[in-house]
């Protein structure tokens, strides 16, 4: 029926012929210039890392002793060649920041890939077929939740070496709960609304039910809260190689080159500021897109 | 005349409580006792109308029927088989000749999808049918029941709620079911789409010649739409008969009461003579002892609130659970 | 009586959404008088909760009343600040919603809610803001026993939640009663009320109704309820008011097609064996409607002279139809 405030079947109205909610939402989170803005710019870094050699003006491994501490190019003492100076042992720190960017890019990006994969599976289970199996799964969850992280993310990279699997393992061990919980919590409340219970008078399997009814139905959130946790998973790998334990030298990665930068702040502030500067424009654009996201996806948010 | 369904003794409760770990941490739960032993046989090509207000249990027993819900007890025999000691897949073959209606037309269609995956859906359930297969079918289920087939590509939002209605009404009966349990199809509803969707309703059981359980809580439509009604309370059947007598001889005081509330457009002022029943609805997690009807009933006696009365043949085919009717206790 | 409790003159509210400009209610006049009850009829769209929701101020953004009067014991409401419109609302005016569930505040005690309308509004209420509290409580009291609900005393500190469908909605009615308004406006009071309760709360409406002399506005789609409880009934349309005059009247003698429909379309206990015929097609949207009658797509009556701006017109004692075929038999 309807209330006072609101129109009757604004649904009707909002969507045209054969366009999904989906392709809906997208058009409105399209519709924000903030989230257009900052998409592209999340775009943009994807595609520097992606295009790495085309980018970058310089070798990022390449020491050249005579170089060493270049200021910025529009500063007394820069080169345009070296537009952003460079590092103690003379390597370009524009084109380390280009190549950096491939290692927390990928990593932010595998991590939340199998940390996604896993904690949807596991949610899934968990919500839709109860028992024992949410009782193992969510005892496991509460668990991980309470372990330090970074203590025990050191501890196991101390162990096994830094190598990249070890890394996306460190940062992954931990990472499904999130995904994990929200999912258990939106199959809890989705398993017993009446399409569901359809599916279920056709003698539809479990499998079918999980994977083809629920699924789809809560992957708004899931997409959502993937995106936010990205901008957290690359500042984590960020403080992994600032302490030594990530991506290993000669390999450019930003959380190294900030730490590397860290004597020479005072005179030399650039090697340190324009690593962090990307780190903080990447996670930014990741959160604004991921904001969108969120409105553009949740009805009460806009009508 | 042979009968489609026949149900004895179907007992289904929920039991949350936790005993010991539940007094420690105060939360006892409780033992939902939604349906407490229902006795219903329904022949073949003729409706049954569930009636009875909220907590009942009306809609726990047609899902129960279904084995959606698993009973805790009884017998249901449908079409002759025995249905509820079925394993898996024996009862995945036989719910193609038992489906359900739903009564929220915005619930009960996946948001994600589209009409013709939703209606094709069973199909593809059940068989290893090709995809052209399906959509042959599909459309022309839709045109049965009164739907555009160029409309097959769109999302449930995009239709109104008699239409979505309809797109439920396809998706039940693709796959030929013989009986179909209608779950107040039309309570959700504007009264001139319900019309719509009664007469489409109608139209179907005759020319597909189905059976159908109608549950509803709206005595009108009921008794339009059932050849016999069943009257249910706190979980038990009180009165079943033919629609005629149960409309117009009602036995129990329960029904009475029922009756007597309707508001009718034939009716005008309040009126006097409405039995008035005192109290609300009692619960089903502890209903009275004795006649459950007992805290509400005008005629309760001493009888009435120890023992619980026997549900008995009246006359031909008109059964009461009644102290004070018949020659129980 | 002189002047009516309620006159709304053509009264337009509209919705401006992403779509269009949406009208919910085109046109309405109407008059409510003292100690009567009015039914008001209609299914979705058609305009009957937004029209008492523009009488109680509550049109919100993207809604505004574009046009029209609504005048309250004499008194003009449309551009009524917040303030005053608070002041009347709940003391003069009140209003009961249909999910009593929502539109109790789950967080407040049941006691807190009714006194606090009781500490805004009644001006009977003397002295300190304690004992003020303590005569509310005892007026909320009486009030819980008036409308029924056992134990009042020591229910008055439950939350809403621990009370049934039916004593909430009894709640509800208590609090809008309070304060004695003058009017009250009950949308859809039993629609999600089972019908042994149904009775009971429609009954004590007509009770009260009786004893404080007040106004009722029924706002709701069954036409039973209508039939026994209200003295004059009006049908709406589509935003638009198709059908007015006295229940009985209205009931036996339909004259607007709709109406026919409606009371054609549903099953009556008394007469099983009629055969029900639906109204075909469904309600227009409210956008960019053209002039002229909004029933025709689905009328059986219509011709071309349908195509216009379609007046209400006098047919018969105090009953008015908008149509032009009323009076032709198919």
């Amino acid at each position: 029926m309807t209330d006072i405030g609101s129109t009757p079947d604004m649904n009707k109205l909002n969507t045209v012929a054969g366009e999904t909610l989906f392709k809906r939402n997208m058009k409105l989170f399209a519709s924000s210039k903030l989230s257009l803005f900052f998409s592209a710019m999340a775009i943009g870094f994807i595609l520097m890392a992606l295009g790495a050699p085309l980018f970058a003006p310089h070798d990022p491994n390449e020491a050249d002793l005579f170089l060493r501490l270049l200021p910025p190019a529009w500063m007394e003492g820069g080169d345009w060649s070296y537009v952003l100076g460079t590092d103690a042992l003379g390597r370009d720190v524009l084109s380390r920041i280009i190549y950096g960017s491939r290692g927390s890019i990928f990593i932010g990006a595998c991590v939340i890939l199998v940390a996604t994969t896993v904690g949807v599976l596991a949610g899934l289970a968990a919500g839709y077929l109860g028992g024992w199996v949410d009782v193992v799964i969510s005892r496991l969850v509460d668990i991980l939740l309470g372990f330090p992280y970074l203590i025990f993310a050191i501890a196991l990279i101390a162990m096994s070496g830094p190598g990249l699997q070890n890394i996306i393992f460190a940062l992954a061990y931990k990472e499904w709960v999130i995904p994990c919980r929200v999912v258990r919590g939106e199959t809890l409340a989705t398993r017993d609304v009446e399409y569901v219970e359809a599916a279920r008078a056709m003698g539809a399997s479990k499998r079918y039910i999980m994977l083809k009814e629920i699924l789809p139905n809560i992957l708004s959130p899931v997409m959502v809260v993937s995106t936010v946790r990205m901008a957290h998973v690359i500042i984590l790998e960020a403080s992994l190689s600032f302490l030594g334990l990530g991506v290993q030298p000669p390999t450019a990665s930003w959380g190294s080159m900030v730490a590397d930068g860290r004597s020479y702040m005072l005179d030399e502030w650039w090697l340190s500021t324009f690593p962090g500067l990307a780190i903080l424009l990447l996670v930014l654009s990741i959160n604004v897109v991921s904001q969108g996201l969120r409105d553009a996806f949740d009805p009460k948010f806009h009508d | 005349m042979t009968d489609m369904l026949k149900v004895r003794g179907l007992v289904k409760h929920y039991d949350t409580r936790r005993g010991i770990w539940g007094k420690l941490t105060g939360n006892q739960g409780a033992l939902v006792q939604a349906v407490s032993g229902v006795d219903i046989t329904i022949q073949q090509g003729k409706t049954l109308g569930l009636i009875g207000e909220s907590g009942c249990g009306k809609s726990t027993l047609g899902r129960a029927i279904l084995r959606l819900h698993e009973p805790t007890s009884g017998t249901i025999e449908f079409d002759g088989v025995d249905i509820i000691n079925l394993d898996a897949e024996a009862m995945k073959a036989m719910r193609q000749k038992m489906q359900i209606i739903f009564q929220d037309p915005y619930a009960s269609l996946n948001p994600r999808k589209t009409v013709r995956q939703i209606i094709g859906q069973p199909l593809k359930i059940h068989g290893k049918v090709s995809d052209a297969e399906v959509d042959g079918r599909v459309q022309e289920m839709m045109e049965r029941v009164g739907l555009k087939v160029g409309q097959m590509n769109r999302y449930p939002h995009q239709f109104s709620g008699g239409q979505r209605q309809r797109i439920g009404i396809a998706r039940a009966l693709i796959l030929n079911p013989k009986f179909v349990v209608c779950d107040e199809p039309v309570s959700a509803l504007d009264v001139s789409i319900q019309a719509q969707i009664i007469e489409l309703l109608a139209e179907l059981k005759r020319d597909l010649g189905l059976t159908y359980l109608f549950i509803s809580h709206d005595i009108s439509v009921i008794g339009y739409v059932s050849e016999r009604i069943a009257v249910m309370y706190l979980g038990k059947i009180v009165e079943e008969g033919d629609t005629h007598t149960i409309l117009n001889s009602p036995m129990h005081p329960y029904t009475q009461a029922l009756l007597s509330s309707v508001p009718q457009v034939d009716r005008t002022g309040v009126t006097k003579d409405r039995i008035r029943l005192t109290g609300d609805l009692p619960s089903p997690v502890d209903p009275p002892r004795g006649c459950r009807f007992h805290t509400r009933c005008q005629y309760a006696s001493e009888i009435c609130k120890t023992d619980e009365p026997l549900y008995q043949t009246v006359s031909g085919t008109h059964s009461v659970a009644c102290h004070l009717v018949g020659n129980s206790g | 009586m002189n002047i009516p409790v309620l006159e709304i003159e053509n009264l337009k509210t509209c919705f401006d959404t992403r779509d269009g400009m949406v009208t919910a209610v085109d046109g309405v006049s109407l008059k409510v008088n003292k100690g009567e009850c009015l039914g008001i009829v209609g299914e979705s769209g058609s305009g009957k909760s937004v029209t008492f929701g523009s009488v109680m101020g509550l049109v919100k953004k993207p809604g505004f009343i574009a046009e029209g009067s609504i005048r309250f014991n004499g008194r003009e409401l449309v551009g009524l600040n917040g303030k005053e419109y608070r002041r009347l609302r709940g003391k003069e005016i009140a209003m009961t919603m249909q999910d009593a569930l929502t539109a109790l505040n789950p967080a407040y005690t049941v006691s807190n809610q009714i006194i606090e309308v009781l500490l805004a509004h009644d001006d009977a209420l003397t002295g300190s803001r304690r004992s003020k509290k303590k005569q509310a409580r005892g007026k909320a009291i009486e009030m819980m026993q008036l409308v029924g609900i056992p134990a009042a005393e020591s229910r008055l500190d439950d939350y809403p939640h621990q009370f049934s469908g039916g004593m909430r909605q009894r709640i509800m009615i208590a609090i809008a009663l309070s304060c004695k308004p003058t009017l009250l406006i009950a949308d859809e009071p039993t629609t999600a009320l089972d019908v042994t309760i149904q009775a009971q709360v429609l009954e004590l409406i007509a009770d009260i109704q009786d004893k404080l002399v007040m106004s009722v506005v029924l706002i709701t789609h069954d036409l039973g309820v209508v039939a026994e409880y209200c003295d004059r009934v009006m049908v709406m349309y589509a935003g638009q008011i198709v059908e007015s005059g006295p229940t009985r009247d209205v009931i036996d003698n339909p004259q607007h097609p709709y109406t026919q429909g409606l009371l054609n379309s549903i099953p009556r206990l008394s007469d099983l064996d009629r055969k029900i015929t639906p109204i075909e097609g469904s309600v227009p949207e409210l956008i960019g409607l053209a002039e002229e009658c909004r029933f025709m797509g689905r009328c059986l009556k219509a011709t071309d002279a349908c195509k216009t701006l379609i007046e209400m017109r006098d047919n018969g004692v105090d009953h008015q139809v908008r149509c032009i075929n009323a009076g032709m038999v198919l």
